[in-house]
């Protein structure tokens, strides 16, 4: 428990050692404060029936509180007002770059390669940084010993497998990968318009991992993570002032590798070394408009760390957390291109703007010393912690190419202490109360240090996170945790508003963010063949250009998110039901249009920024699926139907040519998904 | 499994709406097209303006329209041709009339080409070229509550480049020229018929042809890479009609494609009576043409 926050919320999926009886795939699902497995949770079966996540304990965690509900076809981590690109991903230790594959229809990482994957919104430990949100944490599980499991996977939109087996001597060998071809099934039958509107991704990934123990004390595991997305999209026209095209690709590649030694005091130390290759390009044409941009990065981390028991009352763990991440990017078009948060645009907007080119390179290093005690006084459990980070940051050029004047880069060093706290008080056998504070540094993207798009100058970010909470265990099947959250985020990159900006200026340093609310979460679970849980978070998520200008909404806020889920199972079936319900995304309305009449193109003109939302999203979805056991074979058909009540859902404004009226983007209406898994 | 593929196509491809009046269809007076003379102008230079306004009862002459020079900027997190304050800002009126001669701000170049504002405290961001290469100076166009905007190019000298480019690109660069409309044809199959005699309820093919000069040769000068290449202006038109259906508001031609005609389909209405055609020819660098024509439709 040391360095984890007691907020953490968890999908646990717990692979249990080979001397264990229990079902290798049980996975448990527990809610503030983690608990033992399986004392509060659910089961793998009942983790599958959650309808809509097909499985994916990724997905699943969508449905958790505090996490906003994605649009359509989006696939970003948004959590307690924190956008994706400030929330971590962590797989055993080393820093994955998103959690989704493009197009949020899968997580990035098998759900029979997870032993644990846990969200935390905020107030983490100082064992882990470089994020201004939250947390999400992966450890993948144990091989088994002398045995070989495994599970595969299929359905409409992806095949995938997990297979496991041990050495017999401690070690093994643990497998998973994933290939989808929704994309390969539905692409040649959609409509330009529909595929305008949603481009099918294709995705893949694979996972791996070796386990050699040394000696009784001693093991290294080699982990391997890897994945790749593309989409594109190509919507023809009469005219090249109307064409359409998008491509965007992504991928991403980890080798590690991780020593755990165990002392005969009680004491561990663990290294961590990986390397890593990421590369992202997108390309995108409207018409006159273009923008296309490319980012090659090579990363190398090692994460170390030593914790100890000193007495039954008092551990400690001390470590360093370091990472450097050396890029190259080149870019080439509309300054405005990609949208970034708070930029205001209308869906089917042409392109404006002028066209800029830039390419240069640059090096973010982050080493971060860390300590973090915990000791127990009588009811009370209180967790210091202390993380300082030092980042630098170089790039390779300060100023816009010019033809008569030399190339010349920057480097700067800066230091930023992160003090973290976190306390739990079992005031009652049934009650306990937590609190936890901090704070936590964010360096900028690669992407966000050109000379032309952005600034070579942006330097590192900050937030404040004060989370408070109780949770209530009415007995063993009936717990309530309720929670406020506040989080203040200081020196945000924004979009330089000024009509005459510096040089080198377009992106400052100036933004303000909050975010604050309370969420609940109410579990209940009378018999082991019926649970249900609830999730409600009401917050209000804010950003600003400066400290002068007005708050205006974050562009993922949803103010009321709820999640009603259960399930239960008889006679070989399951059959879950999911209900969610998520206030609409704010959107900049629309008031009017003009024609420029340079391009016989019409744009719009806006009104006041975030000042209306979309509508309230409902959707109830239902999960029926069948066990079949054949000796040591599980065999499980499911079929999900989503949107049951076939709600029409807004996910966007549509507009005219003109910008003269406005109709919706409806998402998916009534929809059939069915596949099958098979486990041994 | 597979046979839920098209199962799910037929869900999703409800998604995308139909939206409200095509840009084509002339309901109401509208702006829909503006020439300048010369296509490109220095700072200083006289440039005559005129506007094409379109009504339902024909083309209009439009003594009430107004121009505004705009001067103000646009900020980089705009994603709009002009600053959002050009539509909205009280600004001094520069003419009126269906046609004016404004003279180009002697600091267009400064406020919105490659030169950066000047500052006392530190350097400006100069003003980002379009994909052509070009700068414009915002011009605004209100009659009534219809507003539009159009963009003067402005010749600018080069900037960022070193003194062997620029002067290469001074001798290679050619000052752009306004597209030329050359001819409509009006055909029903594959035969041409007149624009007095027009069946009722027909696909007809309008196809509208230009001069084979309009489509220039242009050089563009990339500051990343610091060379100089020469491309081609893509022409596009845009159709107005005041009855009938139009397959596409506009219709034109790829930077690539050497064709100098383009064509749409033109349903035309049930009913007999006279209706007005408008075309507005583009080309890549702000140039453009427009002509109307009156279409009968016979009993």
């Amino acid at each position: 428990m040391t360095g984890t926050s007691v907020f953490a919320l968890a999908i646990l999926a717990v692979t249990p050692e080979a001397t264990s009886t229990t079902d290798a795939n049980e996975t448990v699902v527990t809610a503030p404060p983690t608990k033992a497995a399986g004392e509060a949770g659910l089961s793998t079966a009942e983790l599958r029936q959650v309808p809509g996540a097909q499985g994916d304990a990724g997905k699943a965690l969508q449905n958790l509180p505090g996490v906003a509900r994605p649009r359509l076809a989006g696939g970003e981590l948004v959590v307690w007002g924190a956008t994706p690109e400030e929330t971590r991903v962590i797989v055993d230790g080393i820093e994955i770059p998103a959690l989704y594959h493009l197009g949020g229809l899968r997580s990035v990482v098998h759900s029979g390669f997870v032993r644990t994957l846990t969200l935390i919104p905020g107030g983490y430990g100082a064992k882990y940084g470089r994020g201004l949100g939250g947390l999400v944490e992966i450890a993948s599980r144990s091989p088994p010993i002398e045995r070989v499991q495994g599970e595969v996977d299929a359905d409409v939109l992806d095949a995938s497998f997990a297979a496991s087996a041990g050495f017999g001597n401690g070690g093994g060998v643990l497998a998973a990968g994933r290939v989808g071809y929704l994309d390969r099934i539905m692409n040649h039958s959609l409509s330009s318009d529909t595929r305008r509107v949603f481009p099918l991704p294709r995705y893949r990934d694979f996972q791996g991992k070796v386990v050699f123990p040394l000696r009784d004390n001693e093991k290294i595991e080699v982990i391997f993570l890897t994945s790749s997305d593309a989409s594109a999209l190509t919507a023809n026209s009469a005219t090249p002032s109307s064409s359409v095209e998008q491509d965007r690709s992504q991928s991403f590649s980890r080798l590690g590798l991780r020593y755990v030694h165990a002392f005969a005091d009680n004491g561990t130390a663990s290294l961590i070394p990986f390397v890593g290759w990421e590369q992202a390009d997108r390309r995108q044409v409207a018409g006159l408009g273009s923008a296309e941009e490319s980012v090659s990065s090579t990363l190398f981390g090692l994460r170390g760390e030593y914790a100890a028991t000193v007495s039954p009352r008092l551990t400690f763990a001390t470590g360093f957390d370091g990472m450097v991440t050396m890029a190259n990017v080149q870019r080439l078009g509309s300054a405005t291109l990609p949208a970034r948060e708070g930029d205001v645009v209308a869906f089917g907007q042409p392109i404006a703007g002028g066209t800029s080119a830039d390419n240069w390179s640059t090096s973010i290093g982050n080493l971060a010393p860390y300590a973090t005690v915990e000791f127990t006084p009588g009811r009370w459990r209180v967790l210091p912690s202390f993380r300082l980070d030092g980042t630098i940051i170089s790039t390779s050029r300060i100023a816009p190419e010019n033809g008569v004047t030399p190339r010349a880069g920057s480097s700067r060093l800066s230091w930023s202490p992160a003090p973290r706290l976190a306390l739990a008080h079992q005031s009652r056998s049934w009650l306990r109360e937590d609190l936890a504070i901090g704070l936590y540094h964010q360096a900028p993207a690669p992407s966000d240090l050109s000379a032309v798009f952005g600034s070579p100058t942006l330097g590192v970010a900050h937030a404040l996170h004060v989370i408070a909470g109780a949770s209530f265990d009415l007995g063993r099947r009936f717990t309530v945790q309720p929670t406020l959250f506040y989080r203040r985020m200081w020196d945000l990159v924004m979009r330089n508003p000024a009509s005459s900006p510096a040089l080198a200026h377009a992106l400052v340093q100036d933004g303000v963010g909050r975010a604050f609310g309370a969420q609940i979460l109410l579990r209940y679970s009378p018999h082991p063949a019926l649970a249900g849980w609830l999730a409600y978070t009401l917050s209000r998520s804010e950003r600003r250009h400066s400290s002068e200008s007005a708050y205006r909404l974050l562009d993922q806020d949803q103010t009321h998110l709820l999640t009603c889920a259960g399930s239960v199972a008889f006679a070989g079936f399951v059959v879950g039901l999911r209900f969610r319900l998520a206030t609409g995304m704010p959107r900049t309305p629309v008031t009017g249009g003009y024609l420029d009449a340079t391009t016989g193109q019409y744009q719009p003109v806006f009104g006041q920024q975030n000042s209306t939302r979309l509508p309230v999203f409902y959707a109830l979805d239902l999960r029926i699926e069948r066990h079949f056991r054949r000796r040591s074979i599980d065999v499980v058909p499911y079929l999900e139907i989503l949107n049951l009540t076939n709600h029409t859902n807004v996910e966007d404004f549509a507009y005219d040519e003109q910008f003269a009226s406005r109709s919706n983007i409806t998402g998916l209406p009534i929809l059939a998904v069915a596949g099958v898994s098979v486990r041994f | 499994m597979r046979r839920l593929g098209p199962f799910a196509f037929l869900l999703l491809a409800n998604c995308v709406p139909e939206t409200g009046n095509p840009a084509w269809l002339i309901t109401q007076e509208r702006i829909i097209g503006v020439r300048a003379d010369p296509a490109e102008a220095a700072p200083g230079d006289l440039v005559q303006y005129s506007g094409l306004v379109a009504s339902p009862t024909g083309t209009m002459q439009a003594d009430d329209l107004s121009w505004t020079l705009c001067n103000l900027r646009k900020p980089v997190a705009e994603n709009t041709p002009v600053s959002q304050a050009c539509l909205t800002s009280d600004l001094p009126q520069s003419g009126q009339g269906a046609a004016v001669p404004i003279r180009t701000p002697s600091s267009a170049c400064v406020n919105f080409g490659p030169l950066a504002p000047s500052s006392s405290k530190e350097t400006l961001r100069p003003s980002e070229p379009d994909a052509t290469g070009g700068y414009y100076q915002p011009m605004r166009l209100d009659l009534g509550t219809d507003q539009a905007i159009f963009r003067e190019r402005l010749h600018c000298d080069l900037a960022g480049a070193s003194l062997a480019m620029s002067q290469e690109f001074r001798a290679r660069t050619t000052v752009n020229q306004n597209p030329t409309l050359v001819s409509l044809s009006v055909l029903v199959g594959d035969t041409p018929v007149s624009l007095d005699s027009l069946p009722a309820s027909q696909p007809i093919r309008l196809v509208a042809t230009w001069s084979p000069d309009s489509p220039e040769i242009y050089p563009v000068f990339s500051s990343a890479s610091q060379t100089i290449v020469d491309r081609r202006e893509a022409l596009w038109l845009s159709w107005f009609i005041t009855a009938g259906r139009l397959d596409d508001s506009t219709t034109g031609r790829a930077e690539g494609d050497p064709d100098v005609s383009t064509e749409n389909t033109w349903q035309s209405p049930a009913d007999a009576g006279v209706v007005f055609l408008w075309l507005v020819l583009h080309d890549s660098r702000g140039g453009a043409d427009g002509a109307s024509y009156t279409l009968t439709i016979g009993p």
